[in-house]
């Protein structure tokens, strides 16, 4: 992938267009789960292509690409939500003592929901995408120690969950 | 943790992965079409344009306007190689290089039409000046004069949004956008090429119509995008089709499962039809059209040239200069193009066809040739050495845009330098100014902690691990200048202010990088 990225800096559409493509899913089920809309959601990707290629000569190390992107998405992402502000805003990401109250959980989807937009993106990159966790924290400018938290306490109470309604013993 | 199988698949079932849509698809490759990637024309989104009309209005007088999410539309012009090294001045039709389909780069080298019509609007002037159609396609060029203050401040404007054009009365999609770029005093020179909806014969009189509506600008006053400037531009003229140029033959040749099955040749464009042999694996192969002294013809064909099953691939190239008598097209194995699968020789003059190796046979397209590269670089790694602040960080030459880019690093805050670059023997490669900051439309760039991703001297941050700020320039050149494998470029950094020399130092251009 870094090659791509070498060659996308010096101007290489073809090469950059390949980079892109590579991270598709990425990209559309990020915006997804930030925006809900797909059109809004295709908007901030198309927005987020553009401004890469504009400003991939200013990434300094071609191995950041992946985190990069979705940063740049997400920006764009919250560009779109500001706009519309009159109903719908950027969410917070809350630090780690502000971890959903898990003891009232009770079922996947009650949990999901009280995770939330971020976490859920949280799960989507880190299951998904291959991001690491220093990645999703450079990604989303939190700390490392906020993203393991939310892994591992999201994956325990779902692995919880699953393993209790397949009547087994967690 | 990773690796947790029940709980990916419960995390399946609960935050599902959806696949893309149709529209989904759709939008990525209308995105790429407006970084000039494909063929076709960009597709542009107005969904937020009416809030910032009504934004702007109080602010700026002039008939103006800007659109915040008007999607970049110069974008693919906009990009700091292409937008300043491309020959337009003299020659509006190389413009074509650089535009979605690539119909006509030597048109100059070609009997063309003159036709010197202009249109005005106010304070703004279209001029047709040429034109030439081989019953194919349609390119001319234009040159518009705008308003001092404009021309100034910048360098490029574009034309793409809303266009209209009809060939004897008959709608023509429009499928180009184009850019024009600063020529003498006043004047903006580019140039513009269509595909006719339908082959025209040899002496016929196409009556071209062509409406624009507005020019569009990069807006680095407000740091917010581009400006339109309504212009309603229409013009009415008249080109004579002229096939003299033209050749289309069939032909057997066969090298290594590939065949070349026919070919066709004009002014605007070459079409090669092959056959799609086993290893022909869509994103795998990449095929490459030469004239005989190594100038590469643009290739406009998707990335995917053919249908999923089909039997035959149909790869379109632009034309070839006139006089070209023969032409090579390779099938390289990937990017690298380091290694050629297939290769053909074609005879022009002969109208035939035959395998060849000219990247074995020592001449100008030898891949072995010093001068077979796209990219040659010269990177600084390590602990960067300062010299009155400044280290150069990289250097490097892309064959295709004739253009040299260099990165310098500072730990001083931004002054504006003046950058040359050298020979070993002295003579002036091409030189720019600095310009502070990254917004669209800028061509020179310097980062700091007020760009957008700056990560500073915290390794961990995105865009960081450089505890100095950065200058990125493209140098202008007046002649282009083609360098070889280790040779060895002199860069000079001075103070633009005062004249004084900063930094000098010798980089030795070793590494290859297609």
């Amino acid at each position: 992938m870094t090659d791509l990225v070498r060659k996308s800096k010096k101007g290489d559409k073809e090469a950059f267009a390949l980079l892109i493509d590579m991270h598709r899913q990425l990209l559309y089920n990020t915006a997804l789960l930030t925006l809900h809309q797909e059109d809004d959601a295709l908007d901030a990707i198309q927005d987020t292509i553009l401004a890469c290629w504009e400003n991939l000569p200013t990434l300094q190390k071609n191995q950041y690409f992946k985190t990069w992107l979705v940063r740049i998405l997400l920006n764009k992402c919250y560009d779109i939500q500001r706009r519309q502000s009159h109903f719908a805003y950027s969410e917070a990401i809350p630090e780690a003592s502000d971890e959903p109250d898990w003891d009232t959980s009770m079922d996947v989807r009650h949990a999901m929901e009280k995770l939330g937009n971020q976490d859920q993106l949280i799960l989507s990159l880190y299951y998904y995408d291959d991001f690491n966790i220093r990645q999703i924290a450079q990604t989303l400018s939190i700390s490392e120690g906020a993203v393991r938290t939310r892994l591992t306490r999201s994956r325990d109470r779902f692995k919880k969950i699953y393993l209790e309604e397949k009547g087994e013993a967690v | 943790m990773k690796h947790d199988a029940m709980f990916l698949e419960q995390l399946q079932q609960e935050v599902p992965r959806k696949n893309l849509s149709s529209k989904a698809t759709q939008r990525f490759e209308d995105t790429y079409q407006m970084l000039g990637v494909q063929q076709e024309a960009p597709v542009r989104r107005h969904r937020h344009k009416g809030l910032w009309i009504t934004a702007t209005a109080a602010c700026l007088c002039c008939g103006m306007l800007f659109g915040v999410n008007a999607t970049f539309p110069a974008f693919a012009e906009g990009l700091p190689v292409v937008g300043r090294f491309f020959e337009t001045v003299n020659n509006g039709f190389s413009s074509i290089k650089d535009s979605k389909t690539a119909h006509g780069t030597f048109l100059n080298t070609y009997d063309v039409e003159d036709v010197n019509l202009t249109v005005e609007n106010g304070d703004y002037s279209m001029k047709v000046m040429q034109a030439f159609s081989d019953g194919k396609n349609v390119g001319f060029t234009m040159d518009v004069t705008a308003p001092s203050e404009i021309w100034d401040r910048y360098e490029w404007l574009s034309v793409y949004k809303d266009i209209q054009l009809t060939v004897n009365d008959t709608p023509v999609e429009t499928t180009f956008s184009t850019t024009l770029n600063r020529g003498e005093t006043n004047h903006y020179v580019g140039a513009v090429s269509f595909a006719l909806p339908n082959t025209a014969a040899e002496g016929e009189q196409l009556d071209i119509s062509v409406f624009f509506p507005e020019i569009t600008l990069p807006d680095k006053l407000t740091k917010e995008g581009y400006i339109y400037v309504d212009v309603d531009w229409n013009a009415d003229f008249t080109v004579t089709v002229d096939t003299s140029g033209n050749k289309s033959f069939d032909a057997t040749a066969e090298d290594n499962g590939m065949k070349i099955l026919h070919v066709d040749s004009s002014p605007t464009q070459t079409i090669i039809t092959t056959n799609v042999p086993d290893w022909f694996d869509e994103l795998s192969i990449y095929p490459r059209l030469y004239t005989m002294d190594a100038q590469p013809l643009n290739y406009s064909t998707p990335l995917t040239p053919r249908e999923e099953g089909a039997q035959t691939a149909t790869l379109t190239f632009d034309g070839a200069p006139s006089g070209t008598e023969q032409l090579v097209v390779r099938f390289y194995d990937g990017y690298e193009e380091t290694k050629v699968e297939a290769e053909f020789t074609i005879d022009l003059t002969n109208q035939t066809v035959t395998p060849s190796t000219t990247y074995d046979d020592g001449g100008a397209l030898d891949l072995n040739d010093p001068f077979h590269y796209k990219y040659l670089s010269c990177f600084i790694s390590g602990e960067p050495s300062f010299e009155n602040h400044f280290a150069v960080n990289s250097a490097s030459y892309a064959k295709e845009n004739n253009s040299w880019g260099i990165g310098l690093l500072t730990d001083e805050a931004y002054k504006e330098v003046l950058v040359e670059a050298y020979t070993a023997s002295g003579e002036l490669i091409g030189s720019t100014v600095s310009e502070y900051g990254t917004e669209y439309g800028q061509i020179n760039w310097f980062w700091d902690e007020n760009s957008p991703w700056w990560g500073g001297n915290n390794p961990d941050k995105v865009g960081g691990g450089y505890p100095y700020y950065a200058y990125s320039v493209y140098l202008d050149c007046e002649q282009a200048y083609m360098p070889a494998i280790n040779e060895t470029i002199t860069l000079v950094v001075k103070d633009n202010t005062s004249g004084e020399e900063l930094m000098r130092q010798d980089l030795t251009l070793d590494q290859i990088d297609n």
